[in-house]
């Protein structure tokens, strides 16, 4: 692992009871940049955010975050490594505590770490309201004075209070109206680039993702099925549901591709071989019995399909 | 106004308070606004200032026996009546309702207290929460007065036994609603985001969890209060209470019963500050829970 990788998982896996939510995730995120994750509900991109940051104990899988192995920790240490991972919620309404004021919730994430003395901290919380551009009257209101788009710039304000180096942001704009979702998305992108920050970004919006991401993976049924940089993602998709994803996206001329049809199977029952087989138009019997390994194919992209295979054999 | 800001309302031109959205009502205020709970509040308040000042609005021994004064009606002289023994039933009352309130208060206390740590522990770790509900099953299924009585037996019919055994059969009840409660608040996204700020249990509970429901917490309070102030008048008149030297209104009426066609304002009296208490406590707690909780109140 290079000294610049932050965030490094591999071969993350989450079951619940015969669930399995999440199966063999890996990737890494070198400092400064933003991974997204993309794919329909279901697809286990919330679990993997909570996964990497240890909400949620992983079944399987190491999380190496700043050369550390975050599965090994105790729960006392990894209290002490949360100042340096952040999270942002994707409800601006739930992720706020209603009875803590915007000040509170803005010294607290330095009170709990024990950063700077109380005069510090407040000056801190100022600076953080400013940064998400929130009048400094803010500091005495409640969470439920304010509107959506207002109290994701709270919490994005509270998640850069302990100066983090990693922010993980669970669909942190689909609870808003189309016309805040921008300036959100804006100002996320500013901060990081001031701050450096590096990110993991979950969203099912296309668009979302190619606006935040330097590279991205694509889940489906818990697994990722395509990754590499943003450019070759989206110019040149590999990967049939990724193709198939884009295709279904608004504003796309979709003609030429095949749409996406049906639901994502139950992860109860997820189909032998392939996962994405019962919706692939180009399913074959090889994709039944075997999986499909991740296969390079140039340009740092990768993806899991036999089609790759027969395309390499050609 | 311009277009732009009619459009997103999260611009926020700098400084601007009305920006904001408007701040709802405080509890206070919606309390002021309830007749029913300023009504209980008042009750409650005459009854516990005149158990308070009951030295000074009746003063002398409430106890001193004058066998020349035997039931007398109310009037100038004793503006509730005379018992059986000549004690002034005014007295009586006002004295009696320090050792009522009193229990009731301190039963509250501590049974509330006690309720809410077992019922956090219980409604936030599920491996505590297994064993302790079984426990508070067999405590539920047990009849409190059997409990209060034998309690009674052992120790003897004292204040300490009252309030001892009135507190432990009143925690059962309480730790299941703030159990419940916690079974919800637990699992609130706020809950999680505070676990990824990295917040430790300890201030989880008493920074999160306890604020989000101290509400139910409030209201089961005043009903705890009532039932124990209930409770003493019951074990204190059936003989396993406070013990015949200690005034309380559940005392008052035990000797009371044996005139009631004779002295109906024996009974009465005691009776009646009983009943208020209750009743404002009752109520109360239920416009608090109206007032705490709008989505109860809808529900009608």
């Amino acid at each position: 692992m290079s000294p610049e990788t932050v965030l490094s998982v591999t071969g993350l896996s989450k079951s619940f009871r015969a669930v399995k939510a999440v199966r063999d995730v890996s990737f890494s995120i070198p400092r400064g940049k933003t991974f997204g994750l993309v794919g329909e509900s279901g697809s286990g991109k919330s679990t993997t955010a909570r996964l990497v940051l240890r909400l949620v104990e992983p079944t399987a899988g190491s999380i190496s975050f700043r050369g550390k192995d975050l599965a090994g920790l105790s729960s006392g240490d990894l209290r002490a490594e949360r100042r340096h991972m952040q999270m942002i919620f994707q409800d601006p309404f739930g992720s706020l505590n209603p009875r803590m004021s915007v000040r509170d919730t803005l010294v607290e994430p330095q009170v709990v770490h024990g950063i700077g003395t109380p005069a510090e901290q407040l000056k801190t919380a100022e600076r953080l309201l400013a940064e998400v551009s929130m009048p400094r009257a803010a500091l005495d209101r409640y969470p439920h004075e304010f509107s959506g788009g207002q109290r994701q710039r709270i919490a994005i304000a509270r998640a850069l209070a302990t100066n983090p180096e990693m922010i993980v942001a669970d669909e942190p704009v689909s609870a808003l109206d189309v016309s805040v979702q921008a300036q959100v998305l804006n100002l996320m992108r500013d901060l990081q680039d001031r701050h450096g920050t590096t990110m993991l970004f979950i969203s099912h919006d296309l668009r979302v993702v190619q606006f935040m991401c330097d590279e991205i993976g694509v889940m489906y049924l818990g697994e990722i099925v395509e990754q590499g940089p943003r450019d070759r993602i989206y110019g040149a998709p590999a990967h049939p549901y990724t193709q198939a994803l884009l295709a279904s996206a608004p504003g796309k001329a979709g003609g030429q591709r095949a749409r996406l049809k049906g639901e994502i199977p139950s992860a109860h029952a997820v189909p032998s071989g392939c996962a994405f087989r019962t919706r692939c138009p180009h399913a074959f019997e090889r994709c039944t019995v075997e999986k499909p390994a991740m296969r390079a194919i140039g340009g740092g992209q990768k993806a899991a399909c036999h089609l790759l295979d027969a395309a390499a054999a050609a | 106004m311009t277009f732009t800001q009619a459009t997103s309302p999260d611009r926020l031109p700098g400084g601007d308070e009305e920006a904001f959205v408007t701040t709802n009502k405080t509890v206070w205020q919606r309390l002021l606004a309830n007749p029913t709970a300023m009504a209980s509040i008042v009750m409650l308040a005459v009854l516990t200032l005149s158990a308070v000042l009951a030295p000074l609005l009746a003063p002398g021994n409430p106890l001193r026996v004058s066998p020349a004064d035997r039931f007398i009606p109310p009037g100038a002289e004793h503006f509730f009546g005379t018992d059986n023994l000549g004690r002034d039933m005014f007295k009586m009352v006002l004295h009696g309702g320090r050792t009522s309130l009193f229990v009731g208060l301190v039963v509250t206390a501590i049974s509330m207290s006690i309720a809410v740590v077992l019922g956090a522990i219980s409604g936030f770790y599920r491996q505590v929460d297994v064993v302790l509900m079984r426990l508070v099953d067999g405590l539920m299924a047990f009849p409190g007065i059997v409990l209060a009585t034998a309690a009674a037996g052992i120790m003897g019919p004292s204040m300490t036994t009252v309030i001892t055994s009135l507190s432990i059969v009143l925690i059962a009840p309480s730790l299941r609603v703030v159990r419940g409660q916690v079974l919800v608040v637990r699992e609130l996204q706020m809950i999680e985001a505070a676990r990824s700020v990295g917040v430790p249990t300890l201030r989880l509970f008493t920074r999160y969890i306890l604020p989000a429901v101290s509400s139910p917490i409030l209201v089961q309070a005043s009903f705890i209060f009532s039932a124990a102030v209930l409770g003493e008048a019951g074990l204190s008149f059936i003989g396993v209470g406070i013990g015949p030297k200690e005034l309380s209104w559940g005392n008052a009426l035990t000797e009371a019963r044996n005139y009631i066609a004779q002295a109906p304002w024996i009974v009465l009296f005691p009776g009646l500050a009983l009943m208020l208490t209750i009743l404002a406590l009752n109520l109360l707690g239920d416009s608090l829970r109206d007032i705490l909780d709008p989505r109860l109140a809808r529900r009608r």
